[in-house]
C-alpha cells in the first residue's frame, strides 16, 4: 500500500536522523569540555598579556552598564590584583567591524592609562583590517587615558588614533571598543569611589557617635564627683 | 572505471571548481589567504569522503523517495562533527572560516557526488571519489587563494614574499577580486583548451 | 526606534552587505539562473519567500534547541526545516501556479542548497542574539537579504542579456566573461560599504 510505503520511508529517515543525533550528542560531550578549557586558557593568557603586572583576575558583574557608544557590548570585566593590591582592570569588549564581530581585550591601570589592547577575534580583511593586530596600529593605544577619535592621513594628536590606510572602518571599530572599555573603567572607578567614600563616611559617623558617648561618660563621671 | 581513474577524475577531468563550477560560495569567500583556502578544502574533503562512504554503505537502506533528505542528514552530521573538532582543536581556523564551515552542508559538490556517485557505487569507490573530488577542490582553492593573497597582500601563508617595490593590489583580497581571479583562471583554462583543440585540428589536417 | 532600526537592517542587507556580491552567498543560482530577466525575477521572489519563512521557522526551532540545550544540532535542524519548506513550496506552486513552477524547473528544489537560505538562518541567530525584538529582526533581515539577492540577480540578468549580442572573444565566452562581469558589479556595490546600523 502507498500509505505503508510512506510510513516505512518516513520511519527509515527517522532512524537515520536519530542515529546521527546520538552520534553528535556523544561528540558534543567529548568536545565541549575541551572547547571550554581552551577558551578559558586563551582568555587567561590574553588577560595576562594586556595587564602584565596583575597576578589574579576576578570577574566583576557590570550588568546594566549604560554606554555612550552605540554598537558595543561589554562582554566581561575583571579586576586585576597582585598580592591583594589593585593593579588595574581588564575589559573584554565586542563590537562590529567591517567583516563581522570584532572582540578586543584591554588592560587599564589604576592611573586610568591603557596598558595594552589586544584583538581577540575578528574577521577583517587580510592585508587591510587584519593589520589592526599589528604593533604599528595597536600600540597607538598605549598610555592613552581619554576618549579617542580616529584621523586619516594626518599625524595623530594625543587624543587621536591614526587609521590604517584603507581600513577606516576597522580602525574606528577598534577605537569605539576601546572608548567603551575606558568608559566602563571610569564608571567602575566612580562606583568604587562612591562605595569607598560611603564606607569612609560610615566609619566617621561611627567614630563620631563613639566619641560623643565617651564625652557623655566623662561628663557623667564628673557630675558624680 | 578502475580505482585510479576514480581518484584522478576529481582532480582533472571533472574538477569541481574549474570544470563543474560547483561549490562557488566557499571558493569565492574563503580564498583570501592560502591557509584559509587549504583549511576549507581539507575540511570539505573530510566531509565529502565520510558522507560518500556512509551514503554508499546505506544505499540499499535509504528509500528512494526521501533520499535527498537522508543525504542531507548524513552530510549535516559530518559537517557538525568537523565543526566541533575544529572549534576544539583548531580555534583560529574555526574563527577564520566562520559561517562557511556550517555552509559546507549546502556545498553542491557534496550533495552532487552523493546523488551522482555514492548512491550507485561501492563503498571503496565512493571513498576514492570523495578523496579525488576533495583534492581537486582543495587544489583549486589553493591556487585561487595563493593568487589572491600574493597579489592582494604580498604574502603567502602570512609570510611577506613580495616586499620592497611591490604595492599590493588590494582588490584581490576584496569581494570583486574573488570573481575576477576565478574569471581570469577560467579564461586561462579556456585558452589552454582552445590551443589543444586547435593543435588537434591542425594535426588532423 | 523600531522602524528606523528595521529600515537600517534592511538597507544594510540589500546594499552594503549584499548577500551575493559581498557575502558570497547564493552564488550557484546567481551564476546559473541569471540568463534571462524573467527567470531571474521568478527565482528572486521564490527565494525571498523561502528566506522569510525560513527565518521565521528557524528562529522558532532555535528557541527549542536552546531550551533543550542541544544547540549543536542547529545545522541539521535548520537544513531539514529548509528542505521541508522548499518541498512544500514546490507542491504548492505545482498545484496553484503551474507556469511559475514550470519556468523555475529544477532550480526550485535547488533553493534548498542555496547557501543564502541556510546562511541567513545562521546569521539571524548570531546577529540578533542580544536583541529584544530578534524574531522581527530575523524575519525582516531574511526578507531584505532575499531582496538583495533578487536585485543582484536581476541586474546581472540584464547585463547578461546584453552580452548575448556582444562580440566576445572566444576564450572569454562562457564562465570567464560571466565572472568578470560579476566582479564589476561587485565593485559597484562596494560603493555602499561603510553604511552601518
Amino acid at each position: 500500500m502507498l500509505k505503508n510505503h510512506l510510513i516505512k520511508d518516513a520511519l527509515k529517515l527517522f532512524v537515520i536522523t536519530l542515529v546521527s543525533a546520538l552520534v553528535l550528542a556523544v561528540a558534543n560531550k567529548v568536545t565541549a569540555p575541551v572547547i571550554a578549557e581552551n577558551d578559558a586558557k586563551r582568555q587567561e593568557m590574553a588577560m595576562q598579556e594586556v595587564l602584565p603586572d596583575a597576578k589574579d583576575f576576578k570577574k566583576v558583574d557590570t550588568g546594566g552598564l549604560e554606554l555612550s557608544e552605540k554598537d558595543v557590548r561589554i562582554k566581561e570585566f575583571y579586576t586585576g590584583t597582585a598580592e591583594e593590591r589593585l593593579v588595574g582592570y581588564v575589559v573584554d569588549v565586542i563590537t562590529n567591524g567591517y567583516g563581522g564581530e570584532l572582540e578586543i581585550i584591554m588592560g587599564v591601570g589604576t592611573d586610568g592609562k591603557i596598558c595594552a589592547v589586544k584583538i581577540l577575534n575578528s574577521s577583517e580583511t587580510a592585508g587591510l583590517g587584519a593589520k589592526a593586530s599589528e604593533p604599528e596600529f595597536i600600540d597607538q593605544y598605549k598610555d592613552k587615558s581619554m576618549l579617542l577619535s580616529v584621523v586619516k592621513n594626518e599625524d595623530a594628536d594625543f587624543d587621536e588614533i591614526e587609521a590604517i590606510s584603507g581600513a577606516t572602518i576597522t580602525s574606528e571599530a577598534v577605537t569605539r571598543a576601546v572608548n567603551a572599555g575606558l568608559e566602563a573603567v571610569g564608571k567602575r572607578t566612580v562606583t568604587t569611589s562612591i562605595d569607598i567614600s560611603q564606607a569612609v563616611n560610615e566609619e566617621f559617623e561611627k567614630l563620631d557617635e563613639e566619641s560623643h558617648k565617651q564625652i557623655e561618660q566623662v561628663e557623667e563621671e564628673k557630675a558624680d564627683e | 572505471m578502475n580505482k585510479k581513474d576514480v581518484l584522478l577524475n576529481g582532480l582533472l577531468k571533472e574538477n569541481p571548481t574549474f570544470v563543474l563550477f560547483l561549490g562557488m560560495c566557499p571558493t569565492l569567500a574563503v580564498t583570501t589567504s592560502v591557509v584559509n583556502a587549504i583549511g576549507m578544502g581539507l575540511s570539505t574533503m573530510v566531509v565529502l569522503v565520510f558522507s560518500n562512504l556512509f551514503i554508499s554503505l546505506l544505499r540499499k537502506f535509504i528509500p528512494e523517495k526521501v533520499r535527498i533528505a537522508a543525504y542531507i542528514v548524513v552530510i549535516a552530521s559530518f559537517v557538525t562533527l568537523v565543526e566541533m573538532l575544529l572549534k576544539a582543536f583548531l580555534p583560529s581556523l574555526y574563527s577564520a572560516l566562520g559561517i562557511y564551515i556550517a555552509l559546507i552542508v549546502v556545498n553542491c559538490i557534496i550533495l552532487g557526488r552523493a546523488e551522482a556517485f555514492a548512491s550507485k557505487n561501492s563503498a571503496i569507490d565512493s571513498m576514492l571519489d570523495g578523496v579525488g573530488m576533495g583534492l581537486g577542490f582543495t587544489a583549486a582553492l589553493t591556487i585561487i587563494g595563493a593568487l589572491r593573497e600574493l597579489l592582494g597582500a604580498g604574502t603567502l601563508f602570512g609570510f611577506h614574499i613580495l616586499t620592497t617595490h611591490f604595492q599590493p593590489i588590494t582588490i584581490f583580497v576584496l569581494a570583486p577580486g574573488a570573481f575576477l581571479t576565478l574569471g581570469l583562471l577560467a579564461m586561462v583554462k579556456n585558452i589552454i583548451e582552445m590551443k589543444k583543440k586547435g593543435g588537434e585540428e591542425n594535426a588532423i589536417d | 526606534m523600531l522602524l528606523t532600526r528595521l529600515l537600517m537592517i534592511s538597507l544594510g542587507a540589500i546594499f552594503a552587505e549584499n548577500f551575493v556580491l559581498v557575502k558570497f552567498l547564493g552564488i550557484c543560482p546567481f551564476l546559473g539562473v541569471s540568463k534571462k530577466t524573467e527567470t531571474a525575477f521568478g527565482m528572486g521572489f521564490a527565494v525571498v519567500f523561502v528566506m522569510v519563512c525560513a527565518s521565521a521557522l528557524t528562529w522558532l526551532v532555535n528557541q527549542l534547541l536552546v531550551l533543550c540545550n542541544i544547540e549543536y544540532l542547529q545545522t541539521i535542524a535548520f537544513i531539514l526545516v529548509i528542505a521541508v519548506l522548499v518541498q512544500f513550496v514546490e507542491m504548492f506552486l505545482r498545484k496553484n501556479i503551474p507556469p511559475l513552477y514550470n519556468s523555475l524547473g529544477i532550480y526550485l528544489p535547488l533553493i534548498t542548497t542555496n547557501c543564502a537560505v541556510l546562511g541567513v538562518a545562521i546569521l539571524n541567530i548570531t546577529k540578533f542574539a542580544d536583541s529584544t525584538t530578534s524574531f522581527l529582526d530575523s524575519v525582516v533581515y531574511g526578507g531584505a537579504a532575499g531582496l538583495g539577492f533578487t536585485l543582484a540577480i536581476i541586474l546581472f540578468a540584464g547585463v547578461r542579456e546584453r552580452l548575448e549580442n556582444a562580440d566576445i572573444p572566444e576564450f572569454l565566452k562562457g564562465m570567464p566573461i560571466v565572472l568578470i562581469t560579476a566582479s564589476l558589479l561587485s565593485i559597484a556595490f562596494m560603493g555602499f560599504s561603510g553604511m552601518s546600523f
